[in-house]
Order: structure tokens, then C-alpha cells, then sequence
């Protein structure tokens, strides 16, 4: 299991890293990913085509990626975009 | 109303975004109101810049007007155009993303457009001149 943790911001300059950062995870075989997403206020849709592309990629080999402490306002992107029924989402505590 | 033009390159993006920003903390917008209008100017933002000019050589250039005005209990508007003279192009002329589709057979393109139309109040597309014209209008409580 590999944790990391997002930026406060997921937007155009910063989520190539964390697609790149998952695309790494994934090709060295991890398959169990939990992300920490406490911090995120923000995410625009290329932040969310890199949770949707690992998510496709770990759907694949029977692997999984948890959404951790993901705040109301990001969970209502989530909701909006579509992608709630598919990835693994926990609201924050 | 006001104006920046700047070239439709993505390194623009974040001093676009900056501005709108700070315009709508001036005015008091609340956060979540902010958070959708900041994604929504990012994401025609980035279409224009990846989009519009194509592959040639002499940049184009993006031109952003703002303005806000006030609506009364407290409410406020902010109307934002994006202005471009590359190929026609009507973003929001493309269909709604099937979001009912499995994740495996789900388009990712139109995600960006989709998330414009579902958050700002109105969005509407003119072929001005040689320009594409985009303009998108929110209200927001202060």
C-alpha cells in the first residue's frame, strides 16, 4: 500500500505531477493506493482524468485506490463530474 | 469592463487566474462560488490555449474581459469573456459526457466544458468577426 497526500490545488500546473507520481506507482505494481486528499480545495478536470486513468489502469489488474479525507467541496466535483459512483471516496472525519 | 490580453499559452494561465481571483475577493465572493468560477475560467482557458491556434508558430492571443455588478441583497454577478481569433469553435456545441457509462467506456474529453455548464449561471458561444466569443456569467452571494 502506498499513501500520498495532494496539493491544496489540483489544477493545470500541478496535476501532470500527480498524474506522473500514480503513473510511477502503478508501474512499479503497486496495486493497493489510498490518497489523502485533506488538504485539496481545488480540482479541475486534469486532475481528474489522472484519478480516473489510475482508476482504469487498477480496475484492471483487481487493484484499488481509495480517496481519503476528501473535503465536502471536493466531493461535490465529484458528484457534479459524475465520478462519485466510480471511484472510492471517503469524506473527511 | 475590463480587460487582459495575454498569448494563449498555458503559462499564462495561473496570472489569469490570479487575477479573477483577486477581483473576486475584492468583491467578497464566497469560497465555493470562487472555486467553481476559477474552474470554469481554467478550464476555457486551457482549451483555448491548446486548442485554438493549433500547432503554428506565432502564438495568438487570448483577450479576458471581467466584470462584476451588483445585483442587490448582496448578491453580485461577474460576466467573463473569452475572446480568441483562432479556428471557429463552439465549446459548448458538444454533447453532455454519458455519465451513466462505466468508467472503462467513459469519454474523458468534454469533462472541462461539461463542469462550465454545470457551474456557472449561463454560458453562451458567438463567431464574432473572425473572433470566438465566449461568455460565462455567475451570480454570487457576498
Amino acid at each position: 500500500m502506498t499513501e500520498i497526500k495532494t496539493e491544496k490545488k489540483i489544477d493545470a500546473s500541478s496535476a501532470p505531477k500527480l498524474d506522473k507520481r500514480l503513473k510511477e506507482l502503478l508501474e512499479q505494481g503497486e496495486d493497493e493506493l489510498v490518497i489523502d486528499m485533506g488538504e485539496t480545495t481545488y480540482i479541475s478536470s486534469v486532475g481528474l482524468r489522472a484519478f480516473v486513468s489510475a482508476q482504469k489502469k487498477l480496475n484492471k489488474v483487481g487493484g484499488s485506490m481509495t480517496l481519503t479525507q476528501v473535503k465536502p467541496c471536493i466531493m461535490e466535483i465529484f458528484e457534479v463530474t459524475g465520478f462519485a459512483g466510480v471511484l472510492t471516496i471517503e469524506l473527511e472525519s | 469592463m475590463e480587460s487582459m490580453i495575454v498569448p494563449a499559452s498555458m503559462e499564462q494561465l495561473e496570472q489569469v487566474l490570479e487575477r479573477i481571483d483577486h477581483i473576486l475577493v475584492c468583491e467578497g465572493c464566497n469560497e465555493d462560488d470562487k472555486r467553481k468560477i476559477l474552474i470554469s475560467a481554467e478550464e476555457l482557458f486551457t482549451n483555448i490555449a491548446s486548442y485554438a491556434y493549433g500547432q503554428s508558430p506565432c502564438m495568438g492571443q487570448v483577450q479576458v474581459d471581467y466584470e462584476i455588478r451588483g445585483q442587490g441583497d448582496g448578491r453580485k454577478e461577474i460576466t467573463l469573456l473569452f475572446r480568441d481569433q483562432g479556428r471557429s469553435y463552439n465549446p459548448f456545441a458538444r454533447e453532455d459526457p454519458d455519465l451513466t457509462l462505466p468508467i472503462e467506456e467513459r469519454p474523458v474529453g468534454g469533462l472541462g466544458v461539461y463542469m462550465v455548464k454545470q457551474f456557472m449561471d449561463h454560458t453562451a458561444y458567438q463567431r464574432h468577426e473572425g473572433w470566438n466569443v465566449v461568455r460565462v456569467q455567475k451570480s454570487f452571494s457576498t
